[in-house]
């Protein structure tokens, strides 16, 4: 960790054009103080800004008194003849800092509209009392948007006090200030401004209406919070009249239904069997939060009266609930006509579910047939708590089922990752069905170790079916890759090969052995290849070719040489070219020597174009040796060009004399 | 088989019990609802953008191919933008019915618009979101939500008043990617989680700049909204990022995504951390006319002794979030969508999905699920808030250069400086 922070903790201390904000400063002097406010006071776009800075940087040091000098020099800056950035900039800094100090300078801003904002900007965050006193005083004689600014603050301030004053201005002939405040008293909230608002007329301008509609909300809040449940209520009930727009009603709905949960139940029954579409999401959406015990018996009997939409959101709320009702609602909600309603049954059983689901689930899995459904329930089930007796449950299941249900249901146990999973997955392996086997052996070579291995070795030796027996082959690789000990490995596939009877499983063994990667399984091999039959011996070929590392070598090369076939030559040479195309990486003699037998090996200009390619990435002064008298043969003149080149680059550092050369004749060619 | 009474679980205990890396949250697709093929207009939720310039444009064709959404009107204070959003919305359409307001308020009026996509600047967030709430349309808004932590509050509230639908745009909360690794903290993959490590990038500073005319056609006033009046300077226009006026730099500004993150693996989303502390280095002021940090480091405890450390350094494509635990970390580099981890193990537990944030199809099917259904989405108001407080909290320590104590219950600090800057009075004729 710390390495990772040093460069950086650096760059804070070299950088020179920054500026921590953190950094200690000297104490300044009053002639410091007088000097920097002067130089404020000019600020206008395009000039530094350090005057600013210094003043923020001395206000955040510990010294009361010499906050009172700098407070009053943003006093200052706020007078006549400083630049309106100045004026801003000390209201910000007031904002945080000022105390009454300043108040009458505040309070001459507030006389105009170009300055009210940053007065009020610095005002807001006052102590109550002598900035209200400012505020309310100033707004008989304001007008325009400075009015309007005043009103908003006080309102955000909740003055009480102010609600005298504001009442009379709900009926403004300015619309502007009118619908300030009335949303400053919804703000307000008391019983006085409570009584305002409701004394609004009901034919108000349109204009207010949604300023009316806010302070109303506001003003049940506040009663809601004063335990004023009766008042609270009655202002609610007031918007959810028809006439209303939808939201309005909704909110208001939505406000009742957590007020008065009593009578909440009662409420949402009514707004499901009304005709108010509109409503029914929000009523729906309350049932999670309902305290009565038989809510979700109550609601889950409305389901077959809703709409698939209106079912999805109840199955939704009923999930929250959890409880033996709601769960056994949703369960009966998987065997919906309707594809959206059986998903969210799905899915929140896939949340609130245990093992009782299974039987559920492997009835819905039968009868669909739609793949992403089907895929839905599969991930629920992996989710499914219970453990071990989940997994049972749904091998009971799987035993029912066939195909591919089946071969889902056995994927399902392996990706659930449970103990006893392999032990399932080797018996499904065995099945005759090949999708069922097919699926269980695809799961087992994402699980399957050393302790699967034998059993994983007696399926594929009796694999009938070719598809399945590559699955096999497959998962038996992995968990011969997941056997630590090579001689485990290799010992177990020779004691199948003493088994296995028939050809094909023959073949599939010795393709395994390159996995176990020993010298027994190369021997093995070795052995194959001069064998009886054709087809193990080609076998033992593709295997050989594939080798994993250098330690084939001999055994490759021997075979290159004494070949079955043309086509097993063939096999060979791009097996060794691979091998030291993967020891590239470590370039020395033993490496040169083993591209001078490959070369002097080739047969052909295709084998001579193949070794090349791995030739140029062996950064080696000899390799370079080996490919440049290859520049003269016009069958193979690209890719010798390419390798020395590649070879010249690479090496150039080291025997610059040799690049060199080496390029120099690639020029003159 | 008879159901049993399941236990009411807690999101953690299901979370816990699941043994496989499991699907993010459950997002049923518009295929299951029947929206993939034609949706009658009278289905489809009618959308209006607020602010279309860069970041608009990019969201806009992912909001563009949902079927059961109709994008009926875009509004901005640029003409030039609202030209060019109206053009690509029509062209989509095959028609000019897409409505172009110059003000964002006509365009509420309109009850065509059921619900709105907010990509302003960020001191329009909040606000734009809130004067939405009012006239009754549901929100999408990009982060950082809002401009100030008493703003954040002010949106929480409007939201529920009025039964708001909102989501914010920290789309990393439908992300495989980060839904694997907030699923791994919480099944204590990588043990007892003790830090969350999390980088954005270095920020600028933007050379001084003087005073210029109003490009024609920008309602430059109301392009301000909230903030302080200032004269039109096209440095701090251009790059309204880097000034406190107008927003609060590259750690508010990209940081929520990954304090969410922290949030969320947290289970943390109503509440958050009880201690900040950050520094930051700010650009000389002699050079530069912007005034939040070019690079910067921040802290905070969360009660159970869990730390948070966002660093504000290097390049762009180093972002990342890490978590660390006494046995392990998982990361997520957002610049590839990568997730690495140590144990390696880990890994092997990881879906297939490879849809990374760029692809906020999945963030927009829980928004439109969310407005049909009327319950709260992924990002909700509080959620939001919340991780962007974190942020917020970090920038005020900065500035005021101490150590912040945080009560996330009484949303209060304790120093009355720092909770004099909880808040900032709009500009009228805006409001909260």
């Amino acid at each position: 960790m710390k390495s990772r922070l040093l460069p950086f903790f650096l760059s804070l201390l070299v950088c020179p054009l920054l500026v921590s904000a953190a950094a200690p400063d000297k104490v300044p002097t009053k002639a410091d103080i007088a000097k920097v406010v002067a130089e404020a006071g000019t600020y206008q776009p395009g000039q530094s800004r350090e005057p600013f800075r210094q003043m923020e940087e001395w206000l955040r040091l510990p010294s009361s008194s010499l906050r009172k000098q700098l407070e009053a020099g943003l006093v200052q800056l706020l007078s006549p003849g400083n630049t309106y950035e100045a004026q801003e900039f000390a209201c910000t800094q007031l904002g945080i800092v000022g105390s009454k100090m300043a108040l009458p300078a505040l309070s001459h801003l507030l006389k105009s509209d170009q300055t009210a904002g940053i007065a009020c900007l610095a005002l807001t965050t006052y102590p109550a009392g002598k900035a209200d006193e400012i505020l309310r005083a100033a707004v008989p004689t304001a007008s325009g948007i400075a009015r309007i600014q005043i009103i908003n603050t006080i309102g955000d301030r909740r003055d009480s006090r102010a609600v005298k004053l504001l009442a009379p201005l709900t009926n403004d002939a300015d619309l502007s200030v009118a619908r300030a405040a009335i949303v400053a008293l919804g703000k307000i909230a008391d019983q006085a401004a409570w009584q305002a608002i409701v004394a609004l007329p009901k034919d108000a301008q349109p204009d207010l209406q949604s300023a009316i509609t806010e302070a109303t909300l506001r003003c049940a809040e506040a009663r809601t919070a004063a335990r004023d449940a009766k008042a609270a209520k009655a202002l609610y009930e007031g918007l959810l009249a028809p006439s209303l727009p939808t939201y309005v009603r909704r909110a208001a709905l939505g406000a009742l239904l957590r007020l008065d949960k009593a009578q909440a139940q009662q409420h949402m029954l009514e707004v499901l069997h009304g005709s108010d579409a509109a409503l029914k999401p929000v009523a729906i959406a309350n049932v999670r939060a309902l305290p009565s015990g038989n809510a979700s018996a109550v609601f889950a009997a409305e389901l077959p009266n809703l709409t698939a939409p209106e079912q999805v959101w109840m199955i939704d709320s009923l999930a929250a609930r959890a409880d033996k009702a709601a769960c056994t609602a949703i369960g009966n909600s998987l065997a919906s006509p309707h594809a959206a309603v059986r998903r969210e049954a799905i899915d929140a059983l896939g949340r609130i579910g245990g093992t009782w689901c299974v039987p559920l689930f492997a009835r819905a899995l039968a009868s669909s047939t739609d793949t992403d459904e089907r895929r839905a329930i599969q991930s629920a089930l992996i989710v499914l708590p219970g453990g071990g007796q989940t997994d049972r449950a749904i091998i009971a299941a799987l035993k029912n089922s066939s195909g591919g249900t089946r071969a889902l249901l056995v994927t399902t146990i392996a990706r659930r990752e449970g103990p006893t999973a392999n032990m399932l997955l080797l018996a499904e392996a065995g099945q005759s069905d090949p999708a069922v086997a097919t699926a269980a052996f695809r799961a087992l070579s994402k699980s399957a170790g050393s302790k699967e291995l034998t059993p994983l070795l007696e399926l594929l030796t009796h694999a009938g079916n070719a598809e399945v027996r590559a699955e096999a082959e497959s998962a038996t690789a992995q968990a011969i890759a997941r056997t630590k000990n090579p001689a485990n490995r290799s010992s177990a596939v020779k004691a199948a090969q003493g088994w296995a009877q028939s050809v094909d499983s023959q073949i599939a063994l010795l393709g395994l052995l390159p996995a176990c990667g020993d010298d027994a399984a190369l021997k093995a091999l070795k052995a194959a290849t001069v064998g009886s039959d054709t087809r193990l011996r080609a076998a033992a070929v593709r295997a050989l070719a594939d080798w994993p590392d250098i330690s084939g070598w001999e055994t490759m090369v021997a075979v290159y040489h004494q070949p079955i076939s043309e086509a097993a030559r063939g096999l060979i040479m791009r097996g060794l070219v691979r091998l030291v195309g993967e020891e590239n990486a470590h370039p020395d003699a033993k490496l040169i020597a083993h591209y001078r037998e490959l070369l002097a090996a080739a047969r052909s200009d295709a084998d001579l174009r193949l070794i090349l390619g791995a030739l140029g990435g062996a950064a080696h002064p000899q390799a370079l040796q080996l490919a440049l008298p290859l520049l003269d043969n016009t069958g193979v003149r690209a890719e010798a060009e390419a390798a020395v080149k590649k070879i010249a680059t690479a090496i150039k550092a080291q025997h610059p004399q040799a690049a060199e050369d080496a390029l120099k004749r690639l020029q003159t060619k | 088989m008879k159901p049993q009474a399941a236990p009411a679980l807690s999101r953690r205990q299901f979370l816990k019990r699941a043994t496989t890396a499991a699907a993010l949250p459950l997002i049923v697709p518009g295929s299951v609802l029947g929206l993939n093929g034609a949706v009658a207009p009278s289905n489809r939720i009618g959308f209006g953008a607020i602010g279309v310039g860069n970041r608009a444009l990019d969201t806009l064709p992912t909001f563009l191919s949902f079927p059961d959404i109709q994008y009926v009107a875009v509004s901005d204070f640029r003409a030039d933008r609202l030209k060019n959003a109206k053009a690509k919305v029509d062209a989509k359409y095959g028609n000019q019915d897409c409505a172009d307001y110059p003000d964002f308020r006509e365009m509420l009026a309109s009850k065509d618009v059921d619900a709105v996509a907010i990509a302003t600047g960020n001191r329009w967030h909040g606000l734009g979101s809130m004067y939405a709430a009012r006239a009754g349309k549901d929100i999408y808004c990009e982060k950082p939500v809002t401009l100030t932590i008493g703003e954040g509050r002010k949106l929480v509230d409007t939201c529920r008043r009025f039964g708001t639908i909102y989501q914010a745009g920290t789309q990393r909360r439908s992300t495989a990617s980060y839904g694997f690794a907030m699923e791994m903290v919480r099944q204590g993959r990588i043990g007892r989680l003790h830090t969350v490590e999390m980088q954005v990038w270095e920020g600028p500073g933007i050379p001084h700049d003087k005073v210029a005319p109003v490009p024609k056609g920008w309602d430059y006033d109301k392009w301000l909204g909230q903030s302080p009046w200032y004269p039109f300077v096209p440095a701090r226009v251009n790059s309204w990022q880097y000034f406190w006026d107008t927003a609060e730099g590259i750690m508010t500004d990209m940081g929520e995504h990954y304090t969410d993150q922290m949030q969320w693996a947290l289970d943390t989303d109503n509440t958050g951390p009880v201690e900040f502390e950050a520094q930051g280095v700010f650009p000389d002021p002699a050079k530069f006319c912007s005034d939040t940090p070019i690079t910067g480091v921040g802290h905070c405890k969360y009660a159970n002794g869990v730390t948070g450390v966002m660093y504000q350094r290097g390049a762009f494509k180093d972002r990342y979030i890490r978590y660390i635990g006494d046995q392990g970390w998982i990361q997520v580099d957002d610049e590839t969508d990568t997730v690495t981890a140590e144990p390696k193990s880990i890994l092997s537990l990881k879906g297939t999905s490879t849809a990374g944030w760029g692809d906020a199809s999945a963030h927009v099917r829980n928004l439109l699920n969310c407005i049909r259904s009327r319950t709260p989405t992924i990002c909700n108001p509080e959620v939001a808030h919340r991780a962007i407080t974190i942020c917020q909290a970090w920038t005020l320590s900065m500035r005021l250069g101490r150590k912040l104590k945080w009560d996330p219950v009484k949303e209060r600090f304790d120093a009355e400086e720092a909770n004099r800057m909880l808040y900032r009075e709009p500009r009228a004729p805006w409001r909260c």
